[in-house]
């Protein structure tokens, strides 16, 4: 029998940023678009991070891919939702663990140095493939 | 003797939360525009960057900790060394001036700009406030940074090559 596909999660911050989480047939996606300059992001992504953990959780796919490549610009405090998603996986009581794939535009500088520091904080979680 | 520091840009205001990204957006375009007769702009695509995020994250510290909301940013090239530097500016209450001498005491004690990243990431998750602005500016960036505070003026210099990515 084929599972009742999950409708997809969705973060939006009036027209400056959007996320959404789709698991489709193969490896479930997060999908960020805008800038993320927002000033209290614990209240909009980490929600949305949240729900998308606890989704994930039910997945069976080792790893979910974390496209950024339509993200502008993600200040430090957006930049703090994504420790603190790691920190999710982390945590000894989540029932599994899986792994982030982040894609990034290697023209938007900020993308590979970000995430190569989140690959230095979590080496066995964190992975980065660039589109270009 | 000429100073070899230009001044290429002075903003002084009031921002709001939500003028500090279209403020990060002009500083790029315009370090990536030159200015005819003064040489040392545009900067590189990588560098120009480096320093509108640069300006980003100091504008929403000084928004976040102003006691009159008044801010004011330049932006200089020196053409001797070729380097960009952006100060920033704000008067502050004194509870966090102290917060931020907390933080230069962490910064400075730290040589290698990745590992105070690192440990400034590991510090940060459920506490409130990130924390993580200033050492961002010096990882990702490649600044160093100069925090000052006189009475209660806060003066954060930050200092980076205008070369390269």
């Amino acid at each position: 029998m084929t599972p009742f596909p999950h409708r997809p999660i969705l973060v939006q911050d009036g027209t400056a940023f959007s996320g959404r989480l789709d698991e489709g047939v193969g490896t479930p996606s997060v999908h960020l678009v805008g800038t993320l300059s927002h000033p209290a992001p614990q209240t909009v992504l980490g929600p949305f991070f949240e729900q998308v953990h606890a989704r994930l959780l039910e997945n069976t796919s080792p790893v979910v891919e974390v496209d950024l490549r339509d993200v502008v610009y993600m200040n430090s405090a957006s930049f703090k939702s994504l420790i603190e998603w790691i920190c999710l996986i982390q945590s000894p009581g989540a029932l599994r663990r899986y792994r982030l794939c982040f894609l990034v535009d290697r023209k938007r500088r900020w993308q590979p140095t970000s995430v190569h520091a989140l690959r230095c904080f979590a080496p066995e979680l964190v992975e980065m493939t660039s589109a270009n | 003797m000429v100073d070899a520091e230009t001044t290429f840009l002075k903003l002084e205001l009031y921002p709001t939360w939500e003028h500090i990204d279209d403020v990060r957006t002009f500083v790029q375009a315009f370090c990536l525009r030159g200015v005819p007769q003064r040489g040392k702009l545009p900067l590189t695509p990588g560098r120009a960057e480096a320093v509108s995020m640069t300006v980003h994250e100091l504008l929403q510290n000084a928004v976040q900790n102003s006691c009159d909301g008044r801010s004011t940013v330049t932006l200089s090239v020196n053409r001797v060394t070729d380097e960009v530097r952006v100060v920033v500016e704000n008067r502050a209450p004194r509870a966090n001036l102290e917060r931020l001498m907390a933080l230069r005491r962490v910064l400075d004690q730290h040589e290698d700009d990745e590992a105070i990243f690192l440990e400034l990431m590991r510090g940060t998750a459920g506490k409130p406030g990130s924390g993580l602005g200033l050492g961002r500016i010096r990882y990702e960036g490649k600044m160093r940074l100069h925090i000052e505070l006189i009475d209660d003026l806060v003066r954060v210099s930050a200092r980076g090559a205008a070369r390269g990515d």
